[in-house]
């Protein structure tokens, strides 16, 4: 079966929203990059959804680039929120108040 | 499609050369973690880079990679900028022997690294490469604020700077992925060419595409409502990253910017316009009025980056080839105004960090005072400083462009940035010093202040100086 391709674009823009929702929501930096990465793999869909529709390649490689870059910005972003750790135990966005106005 | 072949690679040679740089650091990261050479091979990677690319173009465009980037006038003038603001970093980071030092190799390496990228952003030719280079920058970038990660302060603003860093590219990137839904093409000429075979009907999913892309672009200079990293980034960073960070982000953004909105949203330049004039007025106002309440310089010189973010886009909002040059001349007169500031800021060191650390300066080092009285002069805007030159062009091209209510709001709020800047003046010439006399800077600063110093006040006195530079593309 084929899924039409106005299906997987709804999808996409409801995960996408899913994913600024939670961004906005959360309150604790882990859960905050995991929204990210769910705004990310919506964006991902979205390409391949578009690539299938176009019948063109290019979305599904510019999707696989985004993996590649999602997963480096993982990394960069756990490994800050170690070294906040190291200092500062506790992962919530409450306790980063050193910097203000 | 055919391999890469050497024409290819010479159209990339500036980023090559600091790309080399960069291999050549990390291998020998732990020999020359204590010496200066890291900033030596930086410094030269750095000329050598803007040499090459100043070099480049004599005949006309060249297209490398099957038309994902290209060497014309708009990224050599990029290229040049962005070289100069990494070789004016690399002097600035250089510091006193008793201070504590961040990894200086690896610095360097993220520095060079971060420069690479905004050098591609600004000669990308397709969405894809576009995407990458700013994420090179921006992932070098939140490194870079969080190098000391033994500062709590530098590991929060690291950690505020990755997460709205992060949600903006998400935003960028599906504004690319609906572009590309629409036109079936992720190269700006390709794209250019469907939205102008359409015709006038604008398609809604359209126009969220260039909202999203105007957004995830607005982060990386700043532009109010997507600011709030730029004060905590610059005040929990240390003084060179947040001078880099100010310069260097704000022109690779600003050449993106230029280049989408002139190539491909050609025929929807209204649309452009609309988001681009919208961050304009918000970007001006709120930075010029809550400059005014802060007490911490770094502080401050992110909130004027932000208003200065706002002028720099008046030209954009044109959305005319002038108006793209015109926003090139302020984002490069803005690079040398911003690191001098951040230069004297860095001079003094931790005196430098607090408004109250510049009463009586001008007693205590009069050729310190008058050169930050230069920078604090370019970035009101009054002549005869560059500031004065960049932001007449701009608000020229905003009147040229019909939006003349934003150039007077423009015009207001310079007055408004006056009170800002010039209450630094007042407080170094007309209080009495309370501190002791700051310590003798090292000569790496002087000479980048110097350099500063001259482009500042040469763009002031001869304003047409850069105008056969500006080319837009």
């Amino acid at each position: 079966m084929i899924v039409p391709v106005g299906a997987v674009l709804g999808l996409s823009a409801i995960l996408f929203g899913i994913g600024v929702f939670g961004f906005l929501a959360r309150r604790n930096i882990i859960l905050m990059l995991v929204s990210v990465e769910v705004m990310l793999n919506a964006v991902n869909l979205s390409l391949a959804g578009f690539s299938r529709h176009l019948d063109d390649p290019r979305g599904q490689i510019l999707a696989l680039f985004v993996i590649a870059v999602a997963a480096a910005e993982a990394g960069i972003g756990l490994g800050l929120v170690i070294a906040l750790n190291r200092n500062r135990p506790g992962a919530g966005v409450a306790d980063l108040t050193e910097l203000k106005w | 499609m055919n391999s890469a072949t050497l024409s290819d690679l010479s159209v990339l040679v500036p980023e090559l050369i600091l790309v080399g740089t960069v291999l050549v650091l990390l291998l020998l990261a732990r020999r020359i973690q204590t010496a200066p050479v890291a900033a030596v091979m930086s410094l030269i990677a750095a000329v050598a880079a803007g040499v090459t690319a100043g070099m480049a173009v004599v005949s006309g465009p060249q297209i490398g990679f099957g038309g994902m980037v290209t060497v014309d006038g708009y990224s050599r003038f990029f290229k040049v900028l962005i070289a100069a603001t990494l070789a004016l970093a690399v002097l600035l980071s250089v510091r006193r022997s008793n201070e504590e030092q961040a990894p200086r190799a690896e610095y360097h390496a993220l520095l060079l690294l971060a420069s690479t990228g905004m050098m591609l952003a600004g000669s990308a030719l397709d969405l894809l490469v576009l995407y990458l280079a700013l994420e090179l920058m921006t992932l070098c970038a939140y490194v870079l604020v969080g190098i000391h990660v033994e500062r709590p302060w530098a590991n929060e603003a690291a950690i505020k700077y990755f997460l709205l860093g992060s949600f903006a590219s998400a935003l960028l990137l599906y504004g690319m992925s609906l572009t590309y839904g629409v036109t079936g093409s992720t190269g700006f000429a390709d794209i250019a060419a469907a939205l102008f075979g359409r015709g006038l009907e604008t398609d809604p999913i359209l126009l969220v595409a260039i909202g999203l892309i105007a957004s995830g672009l607005a982060f990386k200079i700043a532009a109010v409502p997507f600011h709030a990293w730029a004060p905590d980034a610059y005040q929990g960073a240390s003084a060179p990253v947040a001078a880099f960070l100010a310069a260097g982000s704000k022109a690779a953004g600003l050449a993106a910017l230029g280049r989408i909105g002139v190539v491909a949203f050609e025929s929807e330049a209204h649309a452009m316009s609309a988001v681009l004039a919208g961050l304009a007025v918000l970007s001006i106002l709120l930075g010029s009025i809550v400059a005014l309440s802060q007490t911490d310089m770094k502080r401050l010189l992110a909130y004027s980056s932000i208003a200065h973010a706002g002028y720099a886009l008046l030209g954009l909002t044109a959305g005319t080839p002038d108006g793209a040059s015109a926003t090139m001349t302020y984002a490069f007169f803005y690079v040398f105004m911003t690191l001098g500031a951040f230069g004297v800021v860095i001079a003094l060191g931790e005196r430098g960090e607090s408004l109250d650390g510049y009463r009586g300066l001008a007693a205590q080092r009069p050729g310190m005072a008058l050169v930050m009285l230069l920078f604090l002069l370019a970035l009101t805007g009054i002549p005869p400083t560059a500031g004065f030159s960049a932001k007449f062009v701009v608000i020229l091209s905003a009147v040229r462009a019909g939006y003349v209510p934003l150039a007077v709001l423009a015009v207001v709020c310079s007055v408004v940035s006056a009170f800002i800047y010039m209450r630094v003046a007042v407080l170094m010439y007309m209080r009495e010093p309370r501190e002791a006399v700051p310590p003798a800077f090292p000569v790496a600063v002087s000479a980048a202040l110097v350099v500063a110093a001259l482009v500042t006040v040469i763009g002031g006195v001869l304003p047409g100086s850069l105008s056969s530079w500006a080319v837009s593309p």
